[in-house]
């Protein structure tokens, strides 16, 4: 979901992919990253609708994908969560706990 | 001039891939394989896609899942029972009663491999089409969760036919019969399946969802 808001109205397959595997520093499969897609949608998180097709693409839509208010509350929690876990964690020092 | 990504990888996505954003995914990979990646990379992200979403597919219909397996064995069991006594049972009879001793052995071989090839790509044909016309829209996925079925069912029999073979070369070519036969009803139950799902009140349905 994060991915999906740092690329705004842009957000389909190929671009959430690379800005993946550009933050993680790995490579991604397209076939988990849209299982992943698929349930946030179920769950109402995201939003898709269909873009135009492209002789690059083999002439198949793109699916553009965005995050919900239902989805932008979740993140919003999870981050809060999150940040509290964190501080209350000793200080790291030299990759020890 | 465009360069096309590997057909049958294609193919393989279009024909087993899951999920409601599967062209959308096909198209993806299109546009990205055109980047500069090799055919390797193409087929391993097909694999990828097709595998997870065969298991998110049975996942999310596993009740569906379970009925199309069982509708599998029965099915054919009941087309083997039903062939067994009325070709296969009648032909053996007729080579027993009239034709001589000596030739037995070349009667019996000759359905085997003549008359028996065709009949099993049938079998395994009618089985496909039978699981696949009554689980629609998820035929493809139902028609390879039944096979996965039968090769587990098989997979403890063949590993002790392959220890065999390793053990007494004498077994080798029946561990070859066994595989290749399992693989004619895997590529017959496919091509049934997958016939049925080809067709234009399929894809019609498949397009509603």
């Amino acid at each position: 979901m994060l991915a999906i808001m740092c690329l705004g109205e842009d957000a389909y397959g190929v671009l959430i992919v690379d800005e993946l595997k550009e933050q993680t520093g790995r490579e991604v499969a397209f076939g988990s990253v849209y299982a992943a897609l698929e349930r946030l949608e179920n769950k109402g998180f995201v939003s898709s609708a269909m873009g135009e097709a492209t002789p690059e693409r083999g002439g198949r839509a793109k699916r553009y994908f965005r995050v919900t208010s239902s989805g932008l509350k979740e993140v919003r929690q999870t981050r809060e969560t999150l940040t509290k876990l964190w501080q209350r964690l000793p200080k790291l020092q030299r990759g020890t706990a | 001039m465009i360069q096309k990504p590997p057909r049958l990888a294609t193919w393989v996505l279009k024909a087993f891939g899951g999920g409601r954003a599967k062209e959308a995914l096909a198209g993806d990979l299109i546009e990205e394989w055109r980047h500069g990646h090799s055919r390797t990379w193409y087929w391993k992200q097909v694999l990828v896609a097709v595998g997870i979403g065969f298991c998110t597919e049975i996942w999310a219909h596993r009740v569906i899942a379970a009925r199309a397996i069982a509708t599998g064995w029965l099915a054919s069991y009941a087309i083997g029972y039903v062939w067994s006594r009325t070709l296969i049972g009648p032909y053996y009879d007729f080579v027993r009663d009239h034709v001589s001793a000596g030739n037995r052995i070349f009667g019996i071989q000759f359905a085997s491999v003549i008359l028996g090839l065709p009949l099993w790509v049938a079998f395994g044909a009618l089985t496909g089409w039978i699981i696949a016309r009554l689980h629609r829209p998820y035929q493809a996925v139902m028609v390879t969760a039944y096979l996965g079925s039968v090769w587990l069912w098989k997979a403890p029999w063949l590993c002790t036919l392959a220890a065999d073979a390793l053990g007494h070369p004498r077994y080798i070519e029946s561990l070859i019969a066994s595989l290749l036969s399992l693989a004619i009803a895997t590529a017959s139950t496919l091509m049934g399946g997958l016939w049925e799902g080809s067709r234009p009140v399929a894809f019609l349905n498949r397009a509603k969802i």
